[in-house]
Parts: structure tokens; sequence; C-alpha cells
């Protein structure tokens, strides 16, 4: 859990935090793509700024409400379902997790310094890289569904024709 | 020596490969994996006598381009500018507004500029400009010309095959500029000089030689038919009878050879056969017109009219009165625009008349081909068959508008008929992304193929979130079509997305529903899944 007086700065801050956040995340694009990513939020003209936007902000409360992520958790499954199809590398992909840490500094430097909050910044930063950790998981696991979905297309796009072969195999066997 | 220094995270996760302030022509084409479908294989060409048949790798440098490969799209680009009124209208009247920008499936699900629909178009545009404008000649790249390369043409390639001809960017462009058909010039162009998808090319080859995509012969078709008949007597107690090439039925049955042997589409062609049992229906299945879709439409038109040929000609030769064609989405692009002109007329045949209502489908006078959802929405209009909707009750069922069957032939109403007759759960999208507006499956037009699912997921993306809204508001755990490679595809897109949405034809909910003459009481759906609540009773009544 967040220290409770981080908890309050953070969430004073947190659109502002949220926004850059935002912008960061988009960085990790093609330049072309991001800057037509960073014109529109609109989940109809633009789901993936859009889911990426929701994403962001759900772990970020997620990050300040609770319960702890797990592999289970949507919030980040919605986000690493979409950056498991885009053209990111495995580390990439789970890497805009890390990218909170600048922001938060960044935008925190003061009270963290006039709160004394360092040791509870490390902590929070050691739950951003726990939070990677899962987020990796749930990469592998989309990686992973992609194949199973190439391979079942192929087993249902001919499922008849394998039930025949199956018949013929069954008879020869008797 | 100076330290190394430790990358920060952000520089780490940065793109190396940003282009900025650089023009869309200096940016070179990349082939990146998943997005791409493997290239055609030489036999499948020689098969259909296509130019340059030989092995080759689309990601490798060298793709074995005929010596006079540059002539010969030249010559190609002239031909279609003065065959193709609209063609050269298109090349000339863009004013790029960008109203098409954000429409495209695959632009907003990859954020990749090229797969902007103006910017796929001036992939063709730009070489137009250059050979066959003064502006284009004289002022060149200032012009928005550029010279006709080899790395054109591979651009070409990677985006023409990107685009799966859904012509929902055409809805919102002011002079309705129809992507698709540049997108179809496109790929004709690339058929001259031996550029095919071996996805593509497969199923035209096999469809020429055995009349259908997966090349099966007519045992193969009549004996996989009996699986359905067994599963449809195993539900309803009732063996139905099709029948295979006869002659002086009234009425042939033509749809995608895909749902007669992959699931969901089986389940779909069962309802067929049900439906058509209940009715008493005149009609047959032909092993020689087996296939309703046609590749050859995402090869050339001459192709498409090759392969499109066996149906009014088998229709003749079977001595039939008309014909009825199954749930499909390009194949009735094809059928509602084309068949007429290129095979037609089909003066031997006579305009369709419903035997069991007397209704004349007039809109099919001179195509003689009627639709099988106009069909059974007659039916269910006219009180001609019993219907339980309460058997679908366990589904929340919402319908995808196919992009062929929507945008191509306007066709909105009788399947919501259908479906809303036959189950009591139903659910539409929002007005946006249904109807004319509908948003494409993202593996149409021969992109169906498992090499570039991202791209497949990618371009599916906006048509899942569509699902997801109304799967999350409204509990919908069904989404019905009335496309065989919907059916497939869709599946595969709610799996990775919306993975608690099933995919199903309409007719599959309609055969659900259909209370036929002597059967047994339903205790399984059609995919032999037991019925809530119906299962139950019968154990009860069982025990009694």
């Amino acid at each position: 859990m967040l220290d409770p007086k981080l908890k309050d700065i953070l969430s004073l801050k947190k659109t502002v935090v949220l926004n850059q956040w935002f912008d960061a995340v988009l960085d990790t694009f093609p330049e072309a793509t991001a800057e037509l990513l960073r014109k529109k939020r609109n989940p109809l003209n633009d789901p993936v700024a859009a889911e990426i936007f929701g994403g962001l902000t759900n772990v970020l409360n997620g990050f300040l409400e609770g319960p702890d992520f797990n592999a289970d958790s949507l919030v980040l499954d919605d986000i690493m379902r979409v950056r498991a199809v885009q053209d990111f590398t495995p580390s990439r992909a789970v890497s805009f997790i890390f990218l909170l840490k600048k922001v938060v500094r960044k935008e925190l430097a003061k009270d963290i310094s006039s709160h004394k909050l360092e040791r509870a910044m490390l902590k929070f930063e050691s739950q951003i890289d726990d939070t990677v950790s899962i987020c990796f998981d749930i990469y592998v696991k989309c990686r992973e569904k992609i194949f199973e979905i190439k391979a079942n297309e192929m087993k249902n796009w001919t499922y008849r024709l394998l039930q025949d072969a199956n018949k013929v195999k069954k008879s020869a066997g008797k | 020596m100076a330290k190394p220094q430790t990358p920060k995270p952000e520089e780490l996760v940065k793109v190396d490969y940003g282009t900025p302030g650089k023009s869309w022509i200096d940016i070179p084409v990349e082939f990146k994996d998943g997005h791409w479908c493997f290239g055609s294989r030489p036999e499948f060409l020689e098969a259909v006598g296509m130019p340059n048949a030989r092995d080759w790798k689309p990601d490798e440098a060298d793709w074995k381009l005929p010596d006079d490969w540059k002539d010969t799209i030249l010559q190609g680009i002239k031909e279609r500018l003065e065959k193709y009124r609209s063609f050269h209208i298109f090349m000339d009247i863009c004013v790029r507004c960008g109203a098409c920008a954000d429409k495209c499936h695959f632009y907003i699900g990859s954020g990749d500029p090229k797969n902007m629909p103006v910017l796929r178009a001036e992939l063709i545009r730009s070489i137009y400009r250059k050979y066959f404008t003064p502006g284009g000649k004289v002022f060149g790249k200032f012009a928005g010309a550029r010279e006709l390369t080899e790395e054109v043409i591979k651009e070409w390639w990677y985006y023409f095959y990107q685009c799966t001809e859904c012509r929902r960017c055409s809805v919102f462009c002011p002079y309705g500029i129809d992507q698709a058909e540049i997108t179809m010039i496109g790929r004709e162009l690339l058929n001259l000089i031996g550029t095919q998808t071996g996805w593509i090319a497969g199923p035209v080859a096999n469809c020429y030689n055995k009349g259908n995509h997966l090349g099966l012969e007519p045992h193969t078709l009549s004996s996989n038919m009996e699986y359905l008949v067994d599963d449809i007597e195993e539900i309803t107690g009732i063996r139905v009878e099709p029948s295979w090439n006869r002659k002086g039925a009234e009425i042939l049955f033509v749809t995608p050879s895909g749902d007669l042997f992959g699931d969901p589409g089986t389940y779909t062609a069962m309802g067929y056969l049900m439906l058509f049992h209940e009715l008493g229906l005149d009609y047959t299945w032909s092993t020689y017109a087996s296939e309703g879709g046609n590749f050859g439409f995402f090869t050339s038109m001459d192709m498409a009219k090759r392969l499109n040929y066996k149906i009014y000609a088998e229709a003749k030769r079977l001595g039939v009165k008309w014909i009825i064609g199954g749930e499909c989405g390009h194949m009735w692009r094809v059928l509602h625009q084309y068949m007429d002109t290129w095979n037609g007329p089909a003066d031997f045949l006579e305009e369709p008349v419903s035997p069991i209502t007397g209704t004349k489908f007039e809109n099919a006078k001179s195509t003689k081909m009627v639709h099988i959802a106009e069909f059974t929405a007659d039916l269910i209009k006219h009180g001609k068959i019993k219907l339980d909707p309460s058997r679908n009750d366990h589904l929340n069922v919402t319908f995808h508008d196919s992009c062929n069957t929507a945008r191509g032939m306007g066709m909105f109403e009788e399947p919501r008929y259908i479906i809303n007759n036959v189950v009591n759960n139903f659910h539409e999208m929002s007005e946006e992304e249904s109807r004319e507006k509908t948003f494409c499956c993202g593996s149409g037009s021969g992109l169906n193929a498992g090499e570039n699912m991202e791209i497949r997921m990618r371009g599916g993306m906006p048509r899942a979130n569509a699902v997801k809204k109304v799967r999350d508001k409204h509990g919908v755990n069904m989404l019905a079509n009335i496309c065989a490679i919907d059916r497939a595809t869709l599946s595969a897109l709610m799996d990775y997305w919306t993975p608690d949405v099933g995919v199903c034809g309409a007719h599959e909910l309609l055969a659900n529903a259909l209370v036929m003459t002597g059967e047994k009481k339903r205790t399984q759906d059609l995919r032999l899944e037991d019925l809530p609540g119906m299962e139950e009773e019968a154990n009860e009544e069982g025990d009694e």
C-alpha cells in the first residue's frame, strides 16, 4: 500500500501526472503514429489512444486505491492486450510502467523533499517494478493467445474434414 | 576510458525508426512480421494461367519480377484509366480533406499513417501523376509525383493487402471516392507481375480446378454433409435428406463451402438444412457450384468473372428455375453488383417466386438469385414457420453488419427481422458502429490468413471495441452475422479481445428456434450443447 501522505499528494496531482505519463507512453510509438494518437482520445475514432489513456488511468487509480495488482488484474490486462499486438519487443511493450517513476519524481520533486517522502517513494518505485513483472506475465499470456488462435483457427476451418479423417483411422484400426 | 552510460528507461523504450518531418514519399516501407501474408506458390498461378509463376518470398530483397515489369504496370494503369471512369476520377479529385483518415479500421487500430485511405490511394496517385499528368511529369515530387521503382511495388503490396475493401471510408468521403476500387485496381496491377498472396491464389486455383476453396471433390462434400445430417438427427430426431446435383429441382442453393467444414459456420449450414427440410423445399446442392465465395474478386475482375461463371452454368445444366444464396459477404457483393453483367443475362431462369408464400422477389428479377435472409424474412412475415425464441434465451445477441452486405448491397433490415423473431434478447451496437457505418472484421478480402494475425487483431479492434461496449452494458454474449468469413474471423477476434462473446450465423439462431414437424423435445442446441432449463425438464419427464 502507498504511504498515506504520498497518496494524498499524488491524488491531488493525478491529472497532471496522468497526462504526462500518457505523453511519455505515446513517445514509445513511432513518431508519426504518436503524433496522430496525441490528437484524439475518442474511443470511436481512436480506440488505441482511448484504450491506453483509460488503461493508464485505471493503473494509476489501482496504485492509489488498491487492491494490489496480480496476474488477473483486468486494468493491466486491458492495456497489455493492446500493447501485445502493436509493434513492440516484449521489453518495450511492458516498459511503459517504468515511465511513471520519472513522471512522479518530476512532478512531486518538491513534495518528496519537503515531506521527507524519499523512503515512501522508493517503496512506491518497487511496487512499480513488481507491476512490470505482472505486465510481462500478461504480455506472454496475450502472445500465447495469438498463437493459440492461429492453431485453433486452422482446426476450426477444417473441423469436419478432421472428423472424417479420424473416422477413417478408427475403421483402419479395427 | 569513459564510463559507459546506462540508458534511461525513456531512452530504452523510444523507437529509433521515427522519421520526423519527412514526407510519406521518403519513408521506405518496412516489412514487419504479422503484417503480411506469404507469397503465392508457383503452382497456384500456373493453375489459372497467371503470369510470373515462381517461388518468391515477400521479405526477401529480390522479388524475381519479370524484366518488363515496369512497362507492364504502366500499361496496366493506362488500360484501367481508359476502361474505368471511376478509377480515373478517383485519381484526380481527392482534396485531402482527411475525412476518411480516422474511419479506416486498419489506421485506427495500427496508427500507421499509410493505412489512412487517403494515403493508401496516394500510393497509386503518385505514380499516376508522374506518368499520366503534365504537372507530375514537369514538377515531379513538388506535384506529389514519384518514379515507379521496385520499392513502390513492395509498398503497394504491403498496403493493398492491409485494406479489406470494406468501403467504410467511402461513406465519409465528400466525393464518394471508393478506396475499395482503388485497392482492387492496385491488386489487379500487382497480379500482372505475379505478386499475389498464397492465401488468395490457393483458393483461386482450387476453385478453378475443383469448384471450391479447399479443393474438395464431390464425394468429400457429400460425405462431410452426412456429419451435419447426423447431428441434426441427434438434436431433433429428424433425418433430413439433402440432394446433390439433382436435375429438375426448382431451386439451386449456393453457399460458401467454408460453412460445410468449419465451425461455427457448420451450425449455420445445419440451419439451412433444417429450414429447407421443414419447408419441403424442392432444392439441390451442387458439387460443381460448391463455392459461393470468390477469391478471384481479390485478384482481378477477370478472375472473379471466370470463377463466378459456374453458378449460372450449373443452374442451366440442372435446369433449375432460380437460385438461393446462403449467408456470405463478398459472395453477395459479387452476385449483387457484377454477376449479371459478367455472366448474364440468366434468361434461362425464371423470376424468383417463393413457393411457400408466393412472394415475387422483384429485386432479383434480373440476377434470379435471392439472398437467404430475404427468403427467410419473407417466410416469417407470412407466418409460414413456427418459432420458439425461448430456446435462445440463454443468448444475448448483437448483430454485426458485414461490410459487403451492408455497404455493398444495402441489406440492413432482413437479418435483423429474422434475429428479432428468433431471440428474445437483442441489443444493437451504436449507430456510429453499425449499418452503413459498420466496422469491418479486419480480415476480409482474402486477409484471413494466420501469418498476418497481428494486423488482423489490430484491424478488428474497433469492431471488438463496439462489441465490448454492448457486452459491458447489456451482457451480450453472442455476435450474430450473415457472412462466412465473419463467422471464422470474428471468432478469432472475439477470442482475443472479448473472450466471453461467441459468434454465430443468423440461420443458426433461426434453426435453434425452429419448431419442426415431428421433432423430439429439444434439449440441445445446434452445437450439441445442453439448452439451459430444457435438459432438466427432459430428465424430470424421463424420471416419471
